[in-house]
């Protein structure tokens, strides 16, 4: 992936969220913010709520198979045309925010930021906020294949609409959320309001900004005494499998996430042929990976990222001199082989 | 023209003109009247005559971006389209809105020679081409299963040609009627022509890579081994070579045979850049292709043999985003993503 001068690119934020969860409120909260700044606002279903902003672009969702062999390398062909044309504008944007349609699956979204090299010159994905019904959530998370695939990708998660369940609903919302992505920030909302710092500039996608993979209902202050056991393959959830085009068991359709921890300095070889081989066979259920990696006789911190098997890493900053050293590498995909990515992660400690 | 001048100050310097237009150059159009058109990303047209080689006027054409822009079949107008849904007619006396799609952006516009008949015009808004007669009636609309990525006619008139989602399609013309005729590639297709004997019909691709038919028995020709998304493409004088951007340097495909590019290599030529080409154009007379560079530079190469001329130099900064030969060959246009523009008349 290209790597050109920060601060050069504007930041996208791609906002997802089931039908009716409240993005357009959301969008209306952040535009109408007395933030002075100039926003680009792609929508791909225009709703019973207007947009607020002076650029409003429609378009439909389109979904391309990149012609290299990969399945799930898919892009949204509407962005790679839609920035495209943005960018000869002569007013520059200090963000644009993407609106995706209730069952949009998040991926193609996301890889169009690392598959399509004008748009990765020209803009950064900054991250994914996913919009929640507290209320709904439940249902939607046992019905819809898309509704847990945006509750996975998320990097942020407004869980909206809180006046309309009482505490211990929301408790066992907020749970299930955390079962299937512990990393997102959850921001417990109503009416969507929520200052657009917590939104914007998250820098989600940037090596840079991966300093901790704590999940974070850990780093988070407020208090949560139920169970967050990450594997969730005893949970005894209803699946319907409406949305599921893959045959095999019912646990396809389980997202869960698995975070890997060593504390000796890994092989960079070793690491980096296990963690291609396995986003190459299993990037398809991975949904998303992220990783803060120790390498032997390295000074500085190795930080990865991917979105299925699309990859990015780089060096970044030093570990400090009495900083505890360590490696720590998390996935949140689609029934994951726990037991195997534990292995493989084990066998990349350096001899 | 000279042989490899490499030691001269670059064409721009002895023999070109430069401008500054502030704006993402988005299309150059030559007129009949002796005016060179630029339109640009704040929507406006920038004229400029070619014998005093001063901007004598500006046109907002656009409310946003002027997207598109092609010369009228007669070649008296301009025709832009822009992200504000409106088709606009540009002439030195003003402007005209011909039509509008409202909330739709017309990204593409293609038009016929004006000989035999007096020609007429397409344009792509979303996954329709309209198409217009030579008095902006609208004569057809046609429905594509994707956005469309490009449009293209035929040196006749007779046939369209569409690239979206999956490959392409051809449209013939048979009287009022237009017949389509489906070319199926997986992959999204960005943009489209055809080989000037009417026999092929190539696109560029989302991928790094070009995909062409051989129209008569719709054999695929794949070319591929590009280091970036193919932007531009040309034919060369004669229509003998496919000139193309996406590589360090002009990237040619031949055209000649009855295979043609078939199991044939590419020549690359020049001696290139550590950069890579955005924009190419192709002489209409001599085989000479301008080859401009995602760092700004702008070279001449030789088709036929070894021979580059540097026309702008790479420190000058700024990805050429728009390049073309005048139709006689006598100047060559360049215009860039910061809004630098310039003109060069071609020493002979």
């Amino acid at each position: 992936m290209p790597h050109p001068t920060p601060g050069s690119q504007v930041p996208v934020t791609v906002l997802t969220g089931y039908l009716g969860a409240g993005k357009t409120t959301l969008l209306n909260r952040i535009l109408s913010e007395d933030h002075g700044k100039k926003y680009a606002v792609i929508v791909n279903e225009f709703g019973e709520i207007g947009i607020d902003n002076d650029l409003v672009v429609g378009s439909d969702e389109e979904v391309f198979e990149m012609n290299n062999g990969c399945i799930c390398c898919t892009v949204r062909g509407d962005l790679v045309r839609i920035i495209g044309g943005l960018m000869k504008r002569k007013e520059r944007f200090d963000a644009i925010l993407v609106e995706t349609t209730g069952l949009a699956d998040p991926a193609p979204v996301a890889q169009t930021f690392f598959a399509d090299e004008d748009v990765a010159e020209k803009t950064r994905l900054d991250a994914v906020v996913t919009v929640a019904d507290a209320k709904h959530l439940a249902l939607r998370l046992n019905d819809s294949r898309e509704a847990k695939e945006q509750i996975a990708f998320a990097d942020v998660i407004l869980l909206n609409k809180t006046d309309l369940v009482n505490s211990t609903e929301l408790t066992q919302v907020e749970a299930r959320i955390r079962s299937i992505n512990p990393y997102a920030k959850v921001i417990r909302t109503n009416k969507c309001a929520v200052d657009s710092k917590e939104i914007l500039d998250r820098g989600a996608f940037s090596l840079d900004r991966i300093l901790t993979l704590e999940p974070d209902f850990l780093t988070h202050d407020y208090t949560d005494e139920h169970d967050h056991d990450q594997d969730h393959h005893h949970h005894d959830h209803h699946h319907s499998h409406g949305h599921d085009h893959h045959h095999g068991s019912r646990h396809d359709d389980e997202i869960g996430s698995l975070s890997l921890r060593e504390d000796r300095p890994l092989d960079p070889d070793k690491f980096g042929e296990w963690i291609r081989t396995t986003l190459a066979d299993q990037g398809a259920k991975i949904l998303r990976s992220k990783g803060i990696l120790q390498f032997r006789g390295e000074a500085q911190r190795y930080v990865l990222q991917a979105v299925h098997m699309m990859m990015d890493g780089g060096f970044t900053a030093a570990w400090g001199e009495k900083e505890p050293r360590y490696s720590r590498f998390v996935f949140i995909g689609r029934d994951l082989d726990h037991d195997k990515l534990r292995a493989g992660f084990a066998s990349c400690v350096a001899d | 023209m000279p042989d490899t001048t490499t030691e001269q100050a670059p064409l721009l310097h002895r023999f070109g003109k430069t401008y500054h237009f502030d704006a993402f150059v988005t299309g150059i159009v030559f007129l009949k009247t002796n005016h060179i058109a630029y339109g640009l990303g704040d929507g406006t047209i920038r004229f400029i005559d070619l014998t005093t080689q001063q901007e004598i006027l500006s046109h907002q054409a656009h409310q946003g971006a002027c997207l598109s822009m092609v010369v009228s079949p007669d070649r008296s107008a301009i025709l832009s389209g822009g992200d504000d849904g409106r088709l606009v007619q540009s002439q030195l006396a003003g402007t005209k809105a011909l039509t509008e799609v409202p909330g739709k952006w017309i990204d593409h516009l293609a038009v016929t020679p004006f000989s035999p008949s007096p020609g007429f015009y397409a344009l792509a808004a979303a996954k329709t081409v309209h198409i217009y007669d030579n008095n902006h009636q609208q004569m057809t609309s046609l429905d594509h299963p994707a956005t469309v990525g490009g449009i293209a006619f035929d040196d006749k008139g007779s046939r369209l040609a569409v690239a979206h989602y999956g490959g392409a399609t051809i449209w013939r013309r048979d009287g009022r009627r237009w017949i389509s005729s489906r070319l199926v590639w997986s992959g999204s297709h960005t943009s489209i022509m055809f080989s000037p004997d009417g026999k092929y019909v190539i696109t560029t691709m989302q991928e790094a890579a070009l995909h062409g038919w051989r129209l008569f028995d719709k054999t695929d020709m794949r070319m591929t081994g590009y280091p970036a998304k193919v932007k531009s493409m040309a034919f060369t004088a004669g229509g003998t070579h496919l000139v193309t951007s996406g590589a360090d340097r002009p990237v040619c495909w031949p055209f000649v045979g009855a295979k043609g590019p078939m199991g044939q290599k590419p020549l690359q030529l020049g001696s290139g850049l550590e950069s890579l080409t955005t924009q190419v154009a192709a002489h209409s007379q001599h085989p000479v292709v301008a080859a401009g560079y995602r760092n700004g530079a702008i070279l001449l190469d030789l088709v036929d043999r070894d021979g580059t001329i540097a026309v702008r130099n790479d420190d000058a900064g700024g990805a050429i985003t728009a390049l073309a030969f005048s139709p006689d060959g006598q100047f060559l246009a360049f215009g860039t993503e910061d809004g630098a523009a310039g003109i060069i008349t071609l020493p002979n």
